[in-house]
Formats: C-alpha cells, structure tokens, sequence
C-alpha cells in the first residue's frame, strides 16, 4: 500500500500521543492530521465521520493498560473500528495498541531506562507535561538513539481482531 | 420551518428558476440524520444543501430571495419584493412551499406587475402519517384568493400563515451582526480560540450587557459589544468571520425548526476548519432546521454527504440550477472530480484573463 496517495488521519489517545506523533511525522512516519479522541473510551462521531477526506487511511493510536485500568472498552473500538471502515472515505483502519502505554514505547525504542530521562523530567507526570510543551521533541528522541523499528511493534490484542500494521504508516 | 420548493421568476437574477428541496428515495446509513419529518418517516427533505458555483451565479441572491419572501409573509409589505423585480414592465412572481410548525405544507403564490401585487395565493395541505412531498401538493387546497381590485388588502391572506411559525437566519458576507445578536460565550470561546490560537479565553462582561472580552495570551484585551469588534483591526480577517459563525451556532443550538442560510463566511477560513465547522453545524442542527451553505471551496465535496446534499448554480444569460443527485444516480464519491473536470459546466470562463496580456503585449508595441 503505496500511502503517498492517501491522507492519513490519526486519532491519538492523549496529548502526550499527538506531541509524539507529530514529531515523528518529520521524519519517521508519514504525516497526517492529528486528533485527540480516545478510542478505547469514545466513540468517533458523525461530526468526526464527516470531515473525513476521501482516500483516508485512520491511525488508530491508543495504550493498552487502560483496559488493565478497566478505563477502555473493547466494544468501543470494535464499534469505532466498523464505523470508520464503512465510511465510503476511508480506505483502510490501522490499528496500533501502545505496550502497556506511550511511556513504554519510548523506552522499547530508545536507550533510555526510564521515560523521566527523556526530557530529564523529575517525575513521569512532569514528562507528561513537558513532552506536550517541547519544542525539540524529534531532537531529545534522536539523542537517546531513537529506532523506529523497535517502537510500535508489539502485537495487537486479540479482541482487536487487527494486526499491528504500524509499519505501513511508517516511512 | 421547512422550505420544499422555490419558483422565482424576473427576481433579482432568476427568471423561470426552481429549486426542489425533496429527495426520492430514504438513504440507509445516511450520516446526515433526520432528513424526513420525524412524525411522517415519507417526507423527505434535504436538511443540509451545499450551494456551490462560480462569483456572481446566483448563491447570494437566491438567499436574498427567501429572505424577501420571508419578510414579505412577515411584515406584509409588497416592497420589499417591488423593488427586487429584474425588469418592472414584466410580470414577477414567486412560489414557495413550506412546512410549518404544524404539520402542514403551505403554498404561497404570488404574482406582481406594474408595480402592484396583482395574485396572492395561499394553499395548504395536511400531511398525513404516510405521506411524501409530492403525494402531500397533490392535496392542495385553496386558503385564500386575492386578486387585485382597488383597495384590497393582502394582509388578511397573510394572515393564514402563523407569524409565531415563522423565524429565520440569514448571513451574508459583509453583513453586520444585529445588535441584539445573540452569543453563547462558551461558544464564542471555542470558536474564536479555534481560529485564533493566540486567545487565551472570551468572557462575558460582568457589568456591560451584551458585551464580551477577547483576552489573549498576552493579556491584551479587546471587546465585542453588540456584536461589533472595538479595536477589530487586531483580529485577524478569519477570527472576525469567527464571530458571525459563533452566533449562528449559538442560534442553532437553541434547537428552533428554522431555515439557516450560511452564506460564504468561511471566504477567509482555512479549508479543513471550514470542513469542522461544516460538520459541526451539520451535528447541531435541530431535526427540523435547513441548512443551506454557500462555498467555493471544492474540499468540501469530498466530505462524507449524501450526493443529494449539494446543488450547483450557473448563469448565462438567468440563473440555472444543477442536481448532481439527478447526474450521479448513486453515491457517487467521484463528485469532486466531476466539478473539477466541469462536468456540470460550473467553473468560471477565464478566457478574459488572457485578454489582460494582450492588451500588455499591443501597448508594448506601440
């Protein structure tokens, strides 16, 4: 799937997700428009549905511990999942479940030991605020021999009934 | 307040110009909800029409002419329609079909000549459980006939027509909010800090009425009282487009059945924004409110809307109306590849354009 000739629309769980998804859109993965929607515990609207363009592929992003939280609900994103594939605009759904969470990606593929080394953050909650604030977000990830191989890599759960297809997304 | 059919004839642009707002078959899946009378599931309506078409084919003027007709039903003064007549030595007429508050479909007829209302007609139909448009005007029947005669008084045909059925939205480019305009300020927050990311909030004057404070992340501050920008020169072209949009969703959401015509006040709003508020306006839309939009902008044929949802203007010589829906007989997704290869003969003729370069090249000559 040749993703030059579609746009790409991801719909991230947090705001932490969309910092780091548009900075890895500079380089890493194709870019796209970004939404703030949690999957997992909401469902994608009409008013979302709509504004779709067409040839869309939508990027699902969320983390798996909050269904360990009892947060998400598996029934929400299958319901999302076939909303948007019915919708005539969108050409494909890619599923990608974080392992355990965006923090653990982080870590997955950088060689850091923990995500407050990152940004030298003193606790994970001022990285969650710093990352969105950052700047040079790309910059730091690089510092810490960032590789996008390692990062989105883990299987889908199986109630998702999608393989992880990150590398599609990926440049 | 449901508008279902419109003849215009020597208004403004229009000569023997109609444009129908129902549609034949249900649509399963629709993502526009509720185009059909809620207690009578075969009376279809279009609820959103996206009116497109190159500068000067007649989007703003047919606004125009519902907005004249409304305030005519209204205030029961022909002027308002005398002076929109195209050529006062012909006859001008209009008919429009409405559903009303009440559950029934109304025609109003009317014909001017030589400066006077010569015919107004006001027909009505019940709708019955089962019924669609065009089942519904076969069952007409006369409310009232006024034909001219020295001293004759259409007020009381006018009178057929409930005033407290009536009400409207109308926004035209350059218009100026109404003193009285009404806003939400949690609505005119969302919308001004979507166009403008450098506002910090709106908040509403605590002890002048009617008026609101822009504060921005600088802490400079500015004011809109009664609807108009003190200082406006600050804000940015689209950010001042942002207040008109912010009342009339604010008037949308107060969820009164009535016609909004939406008309180019995204002239300067990024695309993709145009699109949310679009969608959102779509969303918010009482059941029984008409939307009709005006755009150029050819992103929005790629939204995901009913082929029925958009209606297409050219003029020549009077206006003319193109439906895609009676091109395309299905959902067809390749509309906004048709209006770019100008299959509904829609794009504007720039041939002019080139003459600008001759006139360049002879003057060089010389």
């Amino acid at each position: 799937m040749n993703l030059k000739k579609y746009n790409l629309f991801y719909l991230v769980e947090g705001e932490c997700d969309e910092a780091v998804v548009r900075a890895l859109k500079d380089k890493y993965i194709h870019s796209g428009k970004i939404k703030v929607i949690n999957v997992a515990t909401k469902k994608v609207s009409d008013l979302i549905r709509r504004s779709i363009k067409t040839s869309t592929v939508c990027v699902l992003i969320f983390d798996i511990d909050i269904f360990a939280a009892g947060k998400g609900n598996p029934r929400i994103i299958l319901e999302n999942i076939v909303k948007l594939e019915a919708s005539p605009n969108v050409k494909k759904v890619v599923v990608i479940c974080q392992d355990k969470n965006l923090e653990d990606e982080i870590v997955r593929a950088t060689n850091i030991r923990d995500i407050k080394q990152l940004l030298n953050s003193a606790s994970v909650t001022d990285f969650k605020r710093e990352v969105i604030s950052c700047s040079n977000l790309l910059k730091k990830l690089d510092e810490k021999n960032f590789d996008i191989t390692k990062f989105w890599v883990q299987s889908n759960p199986t109630f998702v009934n999608k393989p992880n297809e990150s590398n599609l997304i990926k440049k | 307040m449901i508008i279902m059919n419109l003849k215009l004839n020597n208004f403004y642009c229009f000569s023997d110009f109609e444009v129908n707002f129902s549609y034949p078959k249900k649509i399963v899946n629709t993502i526009v909800p509720y185009e059909f009378l809620e207690e009578r599931p075969n009376f279809r309506f279009k609820r959103v029409n996206i009116l497109m078409g190159a500068n000067a084919s007649g989007k703003t003027v047919m606004g125009k002419a519902m907005m004249d007709i409304f305030n005519f039903i209204h205030l029961k003064n022909p002027e308002i329609l005398i002076s929109k007549i195209a050529n006062p030595t012909k006859t001008a007429s209009f008919e429009m079909d409405l559903v009303l508050r009440d559950l029934n479909l109304y025609r109003i007829s009317c014909f001017i000549e030589l400066g006077e209302v010569k015919l107004l007609k006001i027909e009505k139909a019940v709708i019955e459980k089962n019924d669609s448009y065009e089942k519904t005007i076969e069952k007409f029947q006369l409310l009232s006939l006024q034909i001219s005669n020295k001293g004759v008084n259409f007020v009381e045909a006018l009178e057929n027509i409930n005033k407290d059925y009536l009400g409207w939205l109308f926004s035209f480019p350059g218009d100026e909010l109404s003193k009285d305009a009404e806003f939400d300020t949690k609505i005119l927050d969302r919308v001004l800090r979507t166009f403008d990311p450098s506002i910090e909030e709106v908040i509403k004057s605590e002890e002048v009425e009617n008026t609101f404070h822009i504060v921005f992340k600088s802490g400079y501050k500015l004011s809109i009282q009664e609807g108009k920008v003190i200082k406006e020169n600050i804000l940015s072209s689209g950010t001042k487009e942002g207040i008109a949009i912010a009342n009339a969703i604010t008037n949308m959401l107060k969820k009164i059945p009535r016609p909004f015509y939406i008309d180019e006040k995204f002239s300067h709003v990024q695309s993709d924004l145009e699109i949310s508020f679009l969608s959102l306006m779509i969303e918010v839309l009482n059941p029984k409110s008409q939307l009709f939009f005006t755009t150029h902008n050819t992103d929005i044929l790629e939204m995901d809307l009913p082929v029925h949802s958009f209606i297409f203007l050219r003029k020549k010589d009077k206006v003319e109306l193109i439906n895609p829906s009676k091109i395309f007989k299905k959902n067809d997704r390749s509309l906004a590849n048709a209006v770019k290869n100008d299959v509904f003969n829609t794009l504007p003729n720039t041939d002019l354009l080139d003459d600008i370069l001759e006139v360049q090249y002879e003057s060089e000559e010389i």
